[in-house]
């Protein structure tokens, strides 16, 4: 702050990057839904979760924790710089982002804009306490407000920038009291123009200095500083509304790049007070400040009118500075619009060239390479479905999980994916064997191979009978003699019995539909995991296996496959006939929970037959 | 039951001689539980755990548990080639599970290759020697061996949880620092660090980006 104008007008042209840059752009737009009365920020945490696109959201969630500092406190301590950085990146990260999805990131600006708006009523209402001028800034920002809504349509890479910082404020108001606390400290240093600003980051300094350097030399009398904003607004007010009436005539091309220079420095300027406002009032608590402010607010109005008329007569007096701000911004804008654009368009690139050449990676890694491998497409699915239950997420009631992550935290998903690494390692080895042999050789081996795999072939599927549990574990345990082989089964009807205990018991008064198909999908999917981790070990199991007998091997996996399959769906059929009857006391619409049911014991099926046939390759290679 | 959100998925593996103490661990780890006697592990089992790093990023750990026996060797050397770490586990009472490790260590880098995993060696059963059995593996000398590769070393006991959640820490934190420095990185056909889904990030977005042009049918 020592420095002189012109130098801090130097530094902010270099080092103001895209991220300020653009962070200011959104502190214009904020008031644009002003609702004085919502100061909660647990409210404005609320609306962003109900974002239409979620995960952009929870994406801002985490950088703006730890970007908050970086805005609003003076903190020194070594975790700053850590801080810093990484909200350098994340935020370097979103932006990329924003670029390649600017769609996605439009759809959510309306909900966003209006988290804005609430936020900021929290900023006015600082200063407004401070006892100056809020209607002012209000009114001025809604100006700009609009003007950013046209240039939006050019600029999309703000948009990005402008979800970060929202997110930084929503965080910020959650940590509010602590941060407050040590702004209400600072003001002593501020007087002094001392070390209170050292601790800034570089940057933000130089965008500080900026801005409220004009008002330099008043900053001991703070009366005087308080009005700055005021007049600042008003010139800005004025130049917006005559450029206005240029557009008209036709030279809206250059009065878009100049429009944009002028709200941003304005936001600059405005920004830069606020915070030397907040700073040097000593605001008090922020509790103490919101009961204020619910009296205050029924009267802020005419007071603020008030102000207005005695503010105009100095507009003229600040113009000027007004003026070289506009110049100097053209500047750091144009420029770091091109940067956000170079990054924008590598980042494109690099998307895109990424694209096609994962196919060929991974296409080097599987030997079909044509072929989607199971594990693959079900944490695709998984994934799908997680992000889809983000819409639906209800933070009270007990979150509802989806068959596949359900799948996956029983450790189906990676049994899975293991038992297909050894069905690989069989594979390649069967196709190696294959390189040494001469032709009639290879064609008794293919031959071999057609066998084992027409041993695999399971039977018609027989909807008829409707197996036990007893029967079905009598014939598993029949079926690992034959294969001889140390897997056990008893985990698998160990989760039958518990479902089926829970079944017997259970209440209908205690729980409802939605409990009951929760409960169905969770014991289809860790039967089905137990399922898919024998089917794992007997692969691995058969791989170290001395004595081989694969047309037994073969015939007792299938008459496993073919009865935990059954199993399955009696099991998921006890589930369904409890809806059914839940439905007819209740008079529920059950009918979509007993669909989804049979739906997921039909994917059980699928998985379960999945990975036996993972295993023929194995049986192969026994064969041979 | 792991909490579906994370922001990165790591898969670290346990390798070293049998009955050294790689399952004993892993269950202190993931359930805070000593099993007095259990079973040799059949391959591969599987353990997942949470775990927060220093700038409270969220790793759900997918941990590889492989069989220590022999006969398992050839089936568990096609497990390694996902991990992004490797704990050469030893007993610090069975002096032959320590000498073995450095060809547990060659065994992993050439299956992890072209990827360089974490290492850190780990000796179990820490609590044998309080109760005055005799200690095989000295400190210093396993200390020697881990600073030798640079990598880290830690004595644990999975019956009173000493060190147990120090060494995957360590791990799981060094993983974290060498993904910030960009030297690991979420690849597409390598499983060794995967995105989270809750909380996608810009590594994320680069998958995210690319998947859809791949129609998942079947």
């Amino acid at each position: 702050m020592e420095t002189s104008d012109s130098e801090c007008f130097e530094s902010a042209d270099e080092d103001l990057d895209s991220d300020h840059e653009e962070n200011d752009h959104t502190r214009g737009k904020h008031p644009h839904s002003l609702n004085p009365k919502v100061i909660e920020p647990e409210l404005c945490k609320l609306k962003l979760e109900e974002n239409k696109d979620s995960e952009f959201s929870e994406i801002s969630t985490k950088p703006a924790t730890e970007s908050s500092p970086n805005f609003n406190s003076n903190k020194t301590d070594s975790e700053q710089i850590l801080i810093l950085n990484a909200d350098d990146e994340s935020s370097h990260n979103l932006l990329k982002e924003a670029k390649t999805s600017k769609q996605h990131t439009k759809e959510e600006l309306t909900s966003i804009e209006y988290n804005n708006g609430k936020e900021v009523v929290l900023k006015p209402e600082h200063i407004d306490h401070s006892c100056k001028n809020i209607k002012d800034i209000k009114k001025d920002n809604q100006c700009k407000k609009d003007v950013l809504d046209s240039v939006e349509n050019n600029v999309n890479v703000p948009e990005s920038e402008e979800n970060l910082w929202d997110d930084d404020e929503l965080d910020w108001e959650i940590e509010g009291s602590k941060e407050e606390a040590q702004r209400t400290e600072k003001p002593p240093n501020l007087q002094n123009e001392d070390s209170g600003w050292d601790d800034f980051d570089a940057e933000w300094e130089s965008d500080l200095s900026n801005s409220v350097k004009p008002n330099k030399s008043n900053l001991n009398d703070f009366k005087e500083t308080l009005d700055n904003p005021g007049r600042e607004h008003e010139q800005d007010d004025h130049a917006q509304s005559s450029w206005g009436g240029w557009s008209n005539w036709g030279v809206s091309s250059i009065l878009n790049t100049a429009t944009q220079s002028v709200s941003t420095i304005t936001n600059h300027v405005s920004q830069g007070l606020s915070s030397v406002l907040e700073g040097s009032i000593g605001i008090p608590d922020p509790e103490e400040m919101a009961r204020i402010n619910a009296i205050k607010n029924n009267n802020t109005e005419a007071q603020v009118t008030e102000n207005l008329f005695g503010l105009e007569n100095l507009v003229s007096g600040v113009s000027h500075l007004t003026k070289f701000v506009e110049s100097t911004g053209t500047k750091v804008i144009t420029g770091s619009l091109d940067t956000l654009e170079a990054i924008g368009k590598k980042t494109v690139e690099v998307l895109q060239e990424g694209d096609p050449g994962l196919k060929k990676k991974r296409a080097l890694f599987k030997l079909e390479s044509g072929k989607p491998n199971l594990s693959q497409i079900l944490r695709e699915a998984k994934e799908k479905s997680e992000e889809e239950s983000k819409y639906h997420k209800d933070n009270d009631i007990k979150r509802t999980k989806n068959y596949e992550s359900l799948f996956d935290d029983y450790q189906g998903l990676v049994h899975l994916e293991a038992l297909e690494m050894l069905s690989k390692v069989c594979t390649i080895k069967l196709h190696n064997s294959k390189t040494a042999l001469s032709s009639t050789e290879l064609k008794d081996m293919q031959e071999t191979l057609e066998q084992v795999k027409e041993l695999c072939e399971l039977p018609e599927e027989d909807d008829e009978d409707k197996i036990t549990i007893v029967e079905a574990r009598d014939a598993i345990e029949n079926a690992i003699k034959e294969i001889n082989i140390p897997i056990s089964y008893s985990k698998l009807f160990g989760i039958c019995e518990e479902a089926n205990s829970w079944l017997g018991n259970v209440n209908f008064t205690l729980i409802n539909d939605v409990e009951l198909h929760q409960q169905a999908i969770e014991t289809l999917a860790q039967l089905t995991a137990a399922a898919v981790e024998q089917f794992h070990k007997t692969g691995e199991l058969l791989m170290v296996k001395e004595h081989r007998s694969t047309a037994d091997e073969a015939d007792s996996l299938v008459h496993i496959t073919v009865t935990l399959k059954s199993l399955i769906l009696v099991e998921a059929s006890k589930f369904t006939d409890k809806l059914r009857s839940f439905q007819e006391i209740s008079k529920c619409q059950a009918n979509e929970y007993i669909t989804n049911i049979f739906y997921e014991a039909a994917n059980s099926g699928t998985y379960i037959q999945t990975a036996f046939q993972l295993l023929i390759p194995v049986l192969q290679v026994g064969a041979i | 039951m792991v909490e579906p959100i994370f922001d990165y998925q790591f898969r670290l593996i346990l390798i070293g001689d049998s009955t050294v103490g790689k399952s004993s661990l892993l269950k202190y780890f993931t359930d805070g539980k000593f099993a007095e006697l259990s079973d040799p592990t059949v391959g591969v089992d599987f353990f997942a755990r949470l775990i927060e790093v220093k700038n409270g990023t969220r790793i759900k750990l997918q941990l590889w548990d492989t069989a220590g026996q022999e006969r398992f060797r050839s089936i568990t050397k096609s497990y390694y080639r996902n991990s992004v770490g490797a704990f050469l586990v030893y007993d610090i009472c069975n002096r032959s599970s320590f000498e073995h490790i450095p060809q547990w260590m060659n065994e992993a880098r050439r299956n992890i290759e072209p990827h360089r995993p974490v290492f850190a060696l780990v000796g179990c059963k820490a609590d044998l020697v309080s109760n005055g059995v005799h200690r095989e593996v000295s400190q210093e000398e396993a200390k020697a061996f881990a600073e030798q590769h640079g990598i880290f070393h830690v004595e644990t006991s999975s019956k009173n949880g000493m060190n147990v959640e120090e060494a995957f820490t360590a791990v799981t934190q060094e993983v974290y620092n060498r993904v910030q420095s960009g030297e690991y990185k979420v690849e597409d056909g390598w499983d060794g660090i995967k995105p989270g889904f809750a909380r996608p990030n810009g590594l994320e977005y680069h998958l995210v980006e690319a998947e859809p042009a791949r129609t998942p049918c079947c």
